[in-house]
């Protein structure tokens, strides 16, 4: 994968190995000796972090924590100069029907916040472990969306500096991961079109957990079904990058060996 | 058939689990029982959107498919294609507010993914259910975090129309028509909280711009002529929470490692409604994995770690659900095929 831009977005389905993709990406950085952060978007609501159930980020892994609420009541008390004031401002009932409303309004700053990180440091990398497809979406178009809503002030001013910024050629990379069925890489067909049609983005498709590596004339016919239909799947799609099912037993595993990969991912 | 449709046949789940396919043959099967049935759907892939036969220009309206597997019997059902900017339309349409369609936020915020969406879902399923038309309404909803986001939206739509916050704007909304800034003059608000607002409002267009604090209360004002449609929709909430009336799906998927996210949305469905959520877990193939008697060491590697995986989310999902219903895993690529088989499969349940 090449390592020319600045912010590298992993998006996709949910389950689809968007995390251990992120991550191997992340392994791939430091051992180039890039400076990178890994983060990926935590909603207010959603605290993932259960029982161990979901993927642990390995500690050696550069992280930037950054949540959706705190990033809008950052933005607010640098405008107005004020962390009282923004504390005031973001608890009040306006503004939160106004963020209720307008859920693009914590992702716009979210999207400023990490902009600006890159700015600061030029030689700075940012992955971004997005989460579902419709959510990539609404955080991508909420530029578009607010420099029509806002039309004027510090926050259209923004919104216009980071269209500008998505807009030029060597700034974003979308990775849309998805598994090796017809009905998934036709939806990540679509992402890609949806996604095109904000801006010319620089979008490549990953398809995960591919079986063809494993075919032979004793496997079980429903399997022989399942690699014949995935062939067909990946042929749809003629710049696709593919990641073989790993029989790994763990995540670090998994992670260990899709590491080594990521180099000739395109 | 020991699954008979309720007035309400939800499915709920993470992305790409096969929730569209499922509660497309749930459409099927319960039309080919002979009742009326209605799938609403958000946002299927290009393929079932041919299946079922309904193109991008007719989102929002209802489409009657007839006969989709052209085997000459008699089966059709209705298919909705959830579409924001439609409902709102509607909506402004029944309230006679025609003219709240120009404002510039709102135009935005009912875009597709502009922000709307799951509010409007729940409002678009009551004004469904209000034709009392069909017998059951199969709702294919939002994956993963939007499907909290849709069952968080009638807390939203009951905070939205608090009444003293309501009030302010009123207030509000007629001085901002009045006068071309938000300086209110002389008029000083005798309340605390008037005050405040006024202080807020003053700071947020600092941040914000002046022009888009007007435009905001414009909107909220707009959406507040259409209220009765709003609240209508909370009425929903009971019978959604009644188990006579409505069956929960989670879907989940073998292939999608997300017992984390199904637990979560457990969750979210609990806190809102004490309903019983009956999970299904597609594209299981263990049976065919323990018929395979694998020969060699890495065929055996992969057989175990396949196996693995599923037994061990089984595992899981018991500990969590009392009721599980497992499909298995289709290996045609027509989704015409895909849905007949999954038809097939509801039957036997």
């Amino acid at each position: 994968m090449d390592l020319t831009k600045r912010l590298y977005i992993f998006t996709g389905k949910g389950g689809v190995g968007k995390t251990t993709l992120s991550l191997a990406f992340c392994k791939h950085l430091e051992a180039q000796n890039k400076k990178y952060l890994y983060t990926y978007i935590q909603s207010n609501k959603l605290e993932l972090k259960q029982k161990g159930l979901t993927q642990q980020i390995p500690s050696e892994i550069k992280q930037l924590e950054l949540n959706l609420k705190d990033c809008s009541k950052g933005y607010i008390a640098k405008k107005l100069n004020s962390d009282t004031i923004a504390n005031w401002i973001t608890k009040t009932p306006f503004y939160q029907s106004l963020i209720n409303m307008i859920p693009g309004f914590s992702y716009v700053i979210y999207l400023g916040q990490l902009m600006e990180l890159l700015e600061q440091d030029p030689e700075l990398i940012i992955v971004l472990d997005s989460p579902s497809s419709g959510h990539t979406i609404t955080m991508l178009e909420a530029t578009k969306n607010f420099s029509q809503i806002f039309q004027s002030g510090p926050i259209y001013n923004d919104t216009q500096k980071m269209i500008e910024r998505l807009e030029s050629p060597n700034y974003v990379k979308i990775n849309i991961i998805c598994l090796p069925t017809l009905l998934a890489i036709h939806e990540g067909q679509e992402l890609r079109e949806e996604l095109n049609k904000l801006h010319k983005f620089n979008i490549q498709i990953l398809a995960n957990n591919i079986l063809t590596s494993y075919e032979n004339e004793n496997l079980p016919s429903f399997l022989l079904t399942k690699i014949k239909n995935e062939k067909e799947a990946l042929h749809e799609e003629p710049h696709l990058a593919s990641i073989p099912y790993s029989t790994a037993p763990t995540q670090t595993q998994i992670l260990k060996e899709i590491v080594p990969m990521v180099q000739s991912l395109v | 058939m020991a699954f008979s449709g309720k007035a309400f046949e939800i499915f709920s789940g993470t992305g790409g689990v096969g929730k569209t396919t499922l509660a497309t043959s749930r459409a099927v099967e319960l039309a080919e029982s002979g009742k009326k049935v209605l799938l609403i759907t958000i946002d299927p892939a290009k393929r079932l959107k041919e299946l079922l036969n309904i193109k991008d220009e007719q989102a929002g309206e209802v489409v009657r498919v007839s006969d989709p597997f052209k085997t000459g019997v008699d089966l059709d059902f209705d298919v909705q294609l959830m579409s924001a900017p439609k409902t709102f339309e509607r909506i402004a349409v029944e309230n006679k507010v025609e003219h709240i369609l120009n404002n510039r936020i709102l135009k935005v915020l009912t875009r597709p993914y502009g922000g709307l969406n799951e509010i409007l879902a729940i409002v678009e399923l009551n004004m469904q259910y209000q034709r009392k038309y069909y017998d059951t309404i199969v709702l294919d909803t939002p994956p993963g975090s939007h499907f909290v986001d849709f069952l968080d939206s009638i807390n939203r739509i009951k905070l939205f129309f608090d009444q003293s916050f309501i009030e302010i704007f009123q207030y509000l909304g007629r001085k901002v028509e009045q006068t071309s800034s938000l300086n209110f003059g002389k008029k000083i608000f005798n309340t605390v909280v008037s005050a405040g607002v006024r202080k807020l409002l003053g700071y947020l267009q600092k941040v914000t711009g002046e022009s888009f604090i007007h435009d905001f209360i414009d909107a909220v004002l707009a959406i507040y002529s259409t209220k009765s449609s709003f609240m209508a929709a909370l009425a929903l909430q009971e019978t959604l929470k009644n188990s006579k009336l409505s069956n929960w799906y989670l879907v989940t998927s073998v292939e999608h490692n997300k017992l984390a996210e199904a637990l979560e949305i457990k969750e979210h469905v609990q806190e809102i409604l004490s309903n019983q959520t009956i999970v299904i877990l597609n594209k299981c193939h263990e049976e065919l994995l323990n018929a395979w008697e694998a020969s060699n060491s890495q065929d055996q590697e992969l057989k175990n770690s396949l196996l693995n995986k599923e037994q061990e989310l089984k595992y899981h999902l018991k500990d969590h659900f009392q009721k599980i219903i497992e499909f298995p895993e289709i290996y045609h690529i027509s989704p015409l095929e895909h849905v007949k088989e999954l038809g097939a499969k509801w039957k036997q349940i």
